[in-house]
């Protein structure tokens, strides 16, 4: 059984450089790199959801608004999904982790499959509705920040990087 | 000498891992029953498994799987308290973990509390349900003092000290040691702006410039976490380590809001419960309602933690400490971290006393 724990232990090593984190496997939380935080200062990066009514209105909230109905602990991971992307960007699904694995890392990989996009659209269409009853949303706009914290100010910078954006009215036939 | 670590290093009784059994169960029924009703509203975009066998299959759960693995999870964890077939309850209950757990993880994000999910499988051979049990009272030879099934706990410490030793392995080979990286900044940075948790441990903390209190910080997590594996070889270090650990996740919940406390089940199976000296009241008040469902039938006492689960999985819909209202969590992160000070005092003081006495 100890020996049978320890061949299981190089096995799960092997995954690890191979194909990511597995599940399960005897991993506590890395908590890899600085963070962000180097040289007196540490980056972060942030986003904010935008929701366009149809009035022309805006109503902002941050992401743990957003996913508030899901573990917070998701929260970092379910963000990338909505980073800015480059649709025509080629999906790299060779070697034998996706033969061996073949939803692998699905929603982040294949975001711009038309059934991913519309399940996202669904998605966040009810989500609107839920956090704005009243309100006809038209569109999503994602909008990612790059903080950088100062160590010894305490002051922080942001910086637009980029955004995402989704329509949320239904497509006309 | 292998032997002798594996088989004598915790010398705990049949009776020690039987009150382990009923505080674990005690804890699952309240804390992790159910888990992922929020799967119902995750959308297919959102699916992105990390290597698993939900990355196999490559598709979502429906719902209904998703409750129906809960209610045997619920039914697993309901005989493992009562301690009835508690080996098969043992073996199940791992399983249906790591099953819900595999699409519970599908976003991309492992929360890691595998040392809880894997306690019930490894103290299956333990011997954990022959006593204050359904199997206790339908066999007719049983030694409660017998020490033959420690070598589980053995394994249990084992498989602590190198999951926390992957920990403060990532950490070390990724810069936390270099001078200046401050990563624990860092990281409490992402986790208060990017996740959103604001505890007040982290809006005191972030006020500290002190750059040695930071590297500080970085250093001790680390060389804690790696110290962790060569501790599991004497059972007076791995206490050691552990009363650390109790006090380190409390300074993870203070600052960082994560309540891990799964990891502080896991790390209780080492402690020796029929040593406890508990207060005179609690035998006597325990006793005559011991006495009084001992001799009820198997199912009604399966019934009852049972239905109290359903209720939990299909009306409430949340945990029951939630439906309680008792943050039983964070009271575990708290009381451990009590119990940690307190045996790390137990041991450093009667050395000092012994060194004054002999000066």
């Amino acid at each position: 059984m100890f020996l049978a724990v320890l061949g299981l232990c190089v096995v799960q090593v092997d995954l690890l450089y191979r194909v990511g984190e597995p599940y399960p496997a005897l991993l506590m939380p890395g908590f890899r790199g600085s963070g962000g935080a180097q040289g007196g200062y540490a980056i972060s990066d942030r986003a904010e959801a935008i929701f366009v009514l149809r009035d022309g209105g805006t109503a902002r909230f941050t992401m743990p608004e957003l996913f508030a109905q899901f573990p917070i602990s998701h929260y970092g991971d379910l963000q990338t999904h909505l980073a800015p992307y480059d649709e025509q960007a080629p999906i790299d699904r060779s070697g034998l982790r996706y033969r061996v694995f073949p939803g692998l890392h699905a929603g982040k990989l294949d975001r711009a499959q038309p059934t991913n996009r519309e399940s996202l659209r669904q998605w966040m269409k009810q989500r609107a509705s839920e956090l704005l009853p009243e309100a006809e949303v038209e569109r999503l706009e994602v909008v990612w920040y790059r903080d950088t914290h100062h160590f010894l100010s305490g002051t922080r910078q942001s910086e637009p990087t980029g955004s995402f954006t989704l329509d949320l009215q239904e497509p006309q036939s | 000498m292998i032997d002798r670590w594996i088989f004598h290093s915790h010398p705990l009784t049949v009776r020690d891992l039987a009150i382990y059994r009923i505080l674990y169960a005690s804890f699952a029924m309240l804390m992790a029953v159910p888990r992922g009703l929020w799967l119902e509203h995750l959308p297919d975009v959102f699916f992105s498994p990390p290597a698993s066998l939900a990355a196999i299959v490559a598709a979502p759960l429906p719902f209904e799987y998703v409750q129906l693995l809960n209610v045997l999870l619920a039914l697993s964890l309901a005989a493992l308290l009562i301690g009835w077939y508690t080996r098969t309850a043992s073996i199940s209950a791992t399983v249906l973990m790591i099953l819900l757990n595999t699409w519970i993880y599908s976003p991309g994000k492992i929360n890691h509390d595998i040392l809880f999910v894997l306690v019930p499988a490894v103290m299956a051979f333990s011997g954990w349900g022959e006593a204050y049990s359904i199997d206790a009272r339908r066999r007719t030879k049983i030694n409660a003092d017998s020490t033959e099934g420690s070598w589980t706990v053995t394994l249990m410490s084992l498989l602590i000290g190198i999951a926390l030793f992957t920990a403060g392995w990532a950490k070390l080979s990724t810069g936390w040691l270099d001078l200046g990286s401050y990563a624990t900044y860092g990281h409490l940075l992402i986790n208060y702006h990017v996740t959103g948790r604001h505890p007040w441990g982290a809006d005191l903390a972030l006020q500290i410039k002190n750059t040695w209190f930071w590297e500080a910080l970085d250093w001790s997590t680390v060389l804690f976490e790696v110290g962790f594996l060569p501790a599991v070889l004497s059972r007076r270090s791995f206490l050691f380590f552990c009363a650390l650990a109790a006090i380190f996740h409390v300074g993870v919940e203070l600052m960082f809001a994560i309540t891990f406390w799964p990891n502080l089940v896991a790390y209780g199976v080492v402690i020796p419960y029929s040593k406890i000296g508990l207060p005179n009241s609690i035998p006597n008040v325990l006793t005559p309602v011991v006495d009084k469902i001992r001799s009820w039938p198997a199912w009604y006492l399966l019934a009852v933690p049972f239905c109290c689960a359903l209720h939990a999985i299909f009306v409430a819909e949340e945990h029951l400490a939630a439906t309680l209202h008792v943050n039983l969590g964070k009271g575990l992160v708290y009381f451990a971290a009590a119990v940690g000070v307190w045996y790390l005092g137990s041991r450093l003081i009667p050395r000092r006393t012994a060194r004054t006495e002999t000066a």
